[in-house]
């Protein structure tokens, strides 16, 4: 970790510069700035389970092993969201294969939207039922939201991020924000 | 927050739910990052490193040397038969003398 009670007012661009000089401690620092923009990243894209924190270290070791080739053309907030977006694609669909051999598919999906039910019928935590409510959407709708509305990235932004053209963005977070609506307005919490 | 939101207060509320959620990651977390990625140095420094052309120059030139030399060798011996069958002296019972190189030297 950073030892250097000044590292919290170096710039990420200083910052970098530092580990790259070979002071990985000022790493800690890069950390520390950004743990809670991925961490809502990745929980909002796969929910609030274990995974999340191994899915997080990979994001910063990633981000580490990256380092002398980023050269800056994005902040390192849009550069730690584009990793921890695709990282959480790729741990979803490990997830599906793994549910696909143990469980036939449809009977996994049958299952699924059962809990989703109940789940957001019972739940009275705002964040939480946020949380099941944004699982019950389409991974690909998902990530627009995530990036669109929880993040604030431009449409623009959020459509070279995930490189989908633009006006896939606006529909899918249109489906997505009509989802997310029919979902919320039939819990117990806006009763 | 208040819990009596009908259909157009979610909309409006929904952006907001949105922009304020917000989830950590354990207390240790840098430190569990800074340690796996200590450890991942340390194991890249003790890791030996792919050097090609050292292994190249180690393993395969030696090889191709031994089997130049022995394909020489072989040549020659080939070659000491085959004269001796191009002046007729050459034992034609014998296996050793290569028909095709026997018939090379007599053309």
């Amino acid at each position: 970790m950073s030892d250097n009670p000044n590292s919290n007012k170096l710039t990420d661009a200083e910052l970098i510069s530092l580990v790259l000089q070979g002071n990985k401690q000022f790493f800690g620092e890069l950390i520390r700035r950004y743990q809670s923009q991925v961490a809502s990243t990745i929980t909002a894209m796969i929910g609030n389970c274990e995974e999340v924190e191994d899915v997080g270290q990979e994001v910063f070791i990633r981000f580490f092993r990256a380092l002398e080739t980023f050269r800056g053309e994005s902040s390192v907030g849009t550069f730690l969201t584009r990793i921890a977006i695709n990282l959480s694609l790729n741990a979803l669909k490990k997830r599906k294969r793994l549910l696909q051999r143990f469980v036939g598919l449809s009977e996994k999906n049958e299952y699924a939207h059962d809990a989703v039910e109940v789940d957001l019928s019972e739940s009275s935590d705002i964040k939480e039922l946020l949380e099941r409510a944004l699982q019950k959407l389409d991974e690909g709708i998902r990530a627009v939201v995530v990036m669109r509305l929880m993040n604030g990235y431009s449409v623009k932004e959020t459509a070279e991020i995930l490189n989908l053209p633009q006006g896939t963005v606006l529909s899918r977070l249109s489906r997505g924000q009509k989802q997310l609506k029919d979902v919320l307005s039939k819990s117990n919490y806006y009763g | 927050m208040d819990r009596n939101f009908n259909e157009e207060q979610i909309e409006g509320q929904l952006e907001d739910l949105l922009k304020n959620y917000q989830t950590n990651f354990s207390a240790n977390f840098a430190e569990n990052v800074m340690e796996k990625i200590y450890n991942e140095l340390v194991m890249d420094s003790k890791r030996p490193s792919i050097n090609w052309w050292r292994d190249f120059s180690r393993i395969v030139i030696p090889a191709a040397a031994v089997v130049i030399i022995l394909f020489g060798v072989s040549f020659i011996l080939e070659h000491e038969v085959s004269k001796d069958a191009l002046i007729g002296t050459a034992d034609l019972t014998k296996n050793s003398v290569n028909p095709f190189l026997l018939d090379y030297w007599t053309y």
